[in-house]
């Protein structure tokens, strides 16, 4: 396959790959989906509220602060906490959930700028992306310079893309914007990171009205430091002096560089055994013997340690990519909408899974061409260490698509190309003995997808434990999400149910937390979402009432259902009185609840202000 | 779970089938009394356990704790639900209804969300075709494979004033075609934690011998 692509070519001899990694350049650009989610509305953010530049935001997933604002970040907000934890240190904040395709749309438009540096950046996630920069040097004369010309693109692309964010008022664009020049695509992907916070840190001390001089000493002591009031966040280590640059850097920097290096969870028991053992630094995990590392931390180990040392991509073999893994399709004619790329993406890329899985190869990144008719050529790598699924890829083509239809975009895809690169064997995967990924049989996945995209997600529903006192509330509906293997409901903080195991435990009863009031075993199978008025009488004909003290006025002798009929009480139980969140008076609730055998129905009832309901029904 | 094996049942509803299991593509209609939905989960209860994806249409009113106490995995059963979706939106309900035949092993159709006529002859065909069971509470079905009919329910442990709900036999009578051709009755006893329980002299065909004799020699040890 011919690279038409002017610029870097990264293809199968690179001469400084020898004894080093590529050099690159990594940005990262630091709570890049806080930036997002307080954008202003019209630009481009869906939340559409526009929070305001001041506004503290933390963006959230799974019931954790992945991604927070300056403001946030000063109020003691870290991405880590909880939801709770985060509410705690700054009433005031407000939680987004996380969009990540709005967030790769809004980069995407970054990315557009960028091109001008050089061609086929590598987007890791929103807000991280790196480029070998060999040729971008030699043009601009020194990575200094072209770090500073990258750093100087995205600054005044974001300003304009997301209507100055950069809160602090003075100029210097949005905070935490970190530029590395490193060898090997992980140590810059890390020092542009610590970069990044160590902007962070210093514009907050320069904000808050301290004597504004950065810390001395710190990690971006190389390249301008302090160009203007804050620093610019460039490092650019020398050639071949890499290793010396991370040695000093503390274990946990193995976990940092985003999410494309790996497990992250690995990753931070690896960090965490490391400190254990004695080894607090890159530099001593570096001095290990690198099979003494592969036989005790295998393959995430191995590739830590390749990176500590300064050798990455050294045990990768790169050599002659088959041009027969490249796939392609012509859309003619051209697709209108991007559902028709999507779709053919996601074709594309299960077509080369297969290929690569006749080689019994993964690849950890993929090159994305799309032509268009007007003759316009969009060329994007996405990297993701082994996961990159079909799914993902029409996913990834998807958000490099919206993204430039927004920036610029007229005309539709004629072309569509797909090329993995990055192979590595595959070894395998060992499947866990008890949950086995064929719980949910191909059939049902694919027919459960054709029913989300026929109604939505929000129509096919699946029961996940809640809480509560009464029927309703001992389960939630949410809506069903499709995972590998199994169902999960998709709230937030939504765990996989298991779907696996023949004959795997329910989360009955007995798992979930006792709600002391409720009534206990035997369920009523029906329940009704809005519980409809009913008349309870006593022998005489007067309405049974409950005092205050939970006694009963008379003994009920007849119930007047829905629909008026009238039915004998047979025989019953209670009243059994509950006063839930009376501390709160909005959502205080008093009801007392009443067990009915009728002739041939049995109910549960609830009286609430004076008036009896049907609640449930034992059918 | 194999598509062409038949539905393994409980203990608790076997004896109501003449051959212990419940074939694959055909429709079974729960009606009667209440107690018709605890009768048609408790039905569902054995395939679920083995294996057998649920879904649900039209059952929005369907109390999941009860179904969680009557031995059902609620990690298999997936609810759609069609009250929010407007009927002008372009999406048939007939499409649903067959491409849930597709998905799910068992599709459940609640009250009134069963059609009638040419489309209920397209569903079933489908139905057989996919080895999708069919279940309808209430569905007013002539002609259903299999129908059970709910003729009552005795509750234990509620008095006059006292005690709560218990346990609970209901009763049932099963009617249907080929080999269900003779009306059968039998009873369903839910225990007081809403479980179906085994019954204990479970009418056995005539020269039939439980696997687990035969497998483990049981007998011949207690002989």
């Amino acid at each position: 396959m011919g690279c038409p692509g002017p610029g870097v070519v990264s293809g199968p001899a690179l001469p400084d790959r020898d004894r080093h990694g590529v050099r690159t350049l990594a940005v990262c650009c630091s709570g890049f989906p806080a930036l997002v989610a307080s954008a202003p509305a019209g630009a481009g953010s869906r939340t559409g509220k526009g929070l305001g530049a001041g506004a503290p935001v933390a963006v959230v997933s799974a019931n954790r602060v992945v991604s927070v604002s300056v403001r946030a970040r000063a109020e003691g907000v870290v991405p880590g906490l909880t939801r709770r934890e985060a509410q705690a240190r700054c009433p005031s904040l407000h939680l987004v959930p996380l969009d990540t395709g709005r967030d790769a749309r809004m980069f995407e438009r970054v990315m557009g700028v960028l091109e001008e540096v050089a061609p086929r950046w590598e987007v890791t996630e929103p807000g991280r992306c790196a480029v070998p920069v060999r040729g971008p040097s030699r043009f601009f004369g020194g990575d200094l310079a072209t770090a500073e010309r990258v750093s100087d693109l995205i600054a005044v692309a974001l300003e304009e893309l997301l209507g100055g964010v950069g809160d602090s008022g003075s100029g210097a664009g949005p905070p935490g914007l970190g530029v590395a020049v490193a060898d090997g695509p992980r140590a810059a992907a890390v020092l542009a990171e610590l970069a990044a916070e160590e902007t962070l840190r210093t514009n907050a001390a320069v904000r808050t009205g301290g004597s504004g001089s950065p810390v001395s000493g710190s990690p971006v002591s190389r390249g301008p430091v302090s160009r203007g009031p804050v620093s610019r966040g460039i490092v650019v280590v020398p050639p071949g002096e890499t290793a010396e640059r991370l040695s000093g850097l503390p274990v946990g920097a193995l976990g940092a560089g985003g999410a494309g290096w790996g497990d992250q969870v690995a990753l931070q028991d690896l960090a965490g055994v490391l400190s254990r053992l004695g080894l607090r630094t890159l530099g001593r995990f570096a001095s290990l013997e690198a099979p003494d590392v592969l036989a005790r931390f295998a393959r995430t180990g191995l590739s830590a340690h390749d990176f500590a040392s300064g050798r990455e991509g050294a045990g990768v073999a790169l050599e002659d990519l088959p041009d027969e893994l490249l796939v392609s399709a012509e859309l003619d004619p051209p697709a209108e909408t991007l559902d028709q790329v999507g779709f053919m993406a996601r074709a594309l890329a299960s077509e080369m899974h297969t290929a690569l899985a006749e080689r019994a190869m993964l690849c950890t990144r993929v090159l994305v061409v799309a032509e268009t008719d007007t003759g316009e050529r969009i060329e994007r790598y996405w990297r993701d260490e082994g996961t990159l699924s079909a799914t993902a890829v029409a996913q990834r083509v998807r958000w490099q698509l919206e993204g430039w239809l927004q920036a610029r975009g007229e005309g539709s895809v004629s072309r569509l190309e797909l090329l993995p690169e990055r192979l590595l064997p595959d070894d395998g995967r060992q499947l866990d003995l008890w949950s086995s990924t064929s719980g949910l049989p191909r059939r049902t996945k694919e027919g459960l997808a054709r029913l989300v995209a026929m109604l939505g997600s929000d129509s096919v529903v699946v029961p996940r434990p809640g809480g509560g006192r009464s029927a309703r509330d001992s389960h939630v509906m949410e809506g069903c999400v499709i995972e590998e293997g199994a169902v999960a409901g998709g709230g937030p903080g939504g765990g996989v149910l298991e779907g696996g195991a023949t004959g795997g435990r329910t989360r009955s009863s007995e798992d979930s937390p006792p709600w002391p009031g409720s009534i206990p075993a035997p369920s009523p199978a029906v329940v009704l979402d809005q519980p409809t008025p009913v008349e309870l009488q006593d022998s005489e004909g007067r309405s049974v009432r409950v005092d205050g003290r939970g006694a009963l006025s008379a003994p009920p002798s007849r119930c007047g259902l829905p629909g008026g009929n009238w039915s004998g009480v047979d025989s019953w139980a209670g009243p059994w009185c509950v006063d839930e969140r009376w501390w709160d008076p909005l959502k205080h609730r008093r009801r007392a609840r009443l067990q009915v055998l009728l002739e041939r129905s049995a109910h549960l009832l609830t009286l609430e202000s004076g008036q009896w309901r049907l609640e449930a029904t034992y059918d | 779970m194999s598509i062409r094996a038949p539905l393994p049942l409980t203990s608790a509803t076997r004896h109501l089938f003449p051959n212990g299991g419940l074939r694959r593509g055909i429709l079974v209609d729960v009606t009667g009394a209440p107690g018709a939905t605890s009768v048609a989960m408790a039905l569902l209860s054995g395939p679920c356990r083995s294996g057998a994806w649920v879904g649900l249409l039209g059952m929005e009113h369907l109390g999941w704790a009860a179904v969680s106490e009557l031995g059902l995995p609620l990690q298999r059963m997936v609810s759609v639900d069609l009250t929010h979706t407007r009927e002008d939106s372009g999406t048939a309900r007939s499409a649903v209804m067959a491409a849930m035949i597709d998905t799910f092993d068992i599709v459940v159709f609640g009250t009134g969300n069963l059609p009638g006529g040419a489309l209920l002859r397209k569903l079933r065909a489908r139905a057989r075709e996919r080895g999708s069971l069919l279940v309808s509470l209430r569905g007013g079905v002539d002609g259903a494979d299999a129908s059970l009919d709910v003729l009552g329910t005795r509750w234990e442990g509620l008095g006059q004033g006292w005690g709560r709900l218990g346990g609970r036999t209901v009763e049932v009578q099963v009617r249907g075609r080929g080999a269900l051709d003779r009306p059968c009755r039998g009873e369903i006893r839910f225990d007081a934690r809403g479980r179906p329980e085994a019954i204990e002299d479970e009418p056995t065909t005539a020269g039939h011998i439980p696997e687990w004799d035969v497998e483990w020699g049981v007998r011949d040890l207690v002989s």
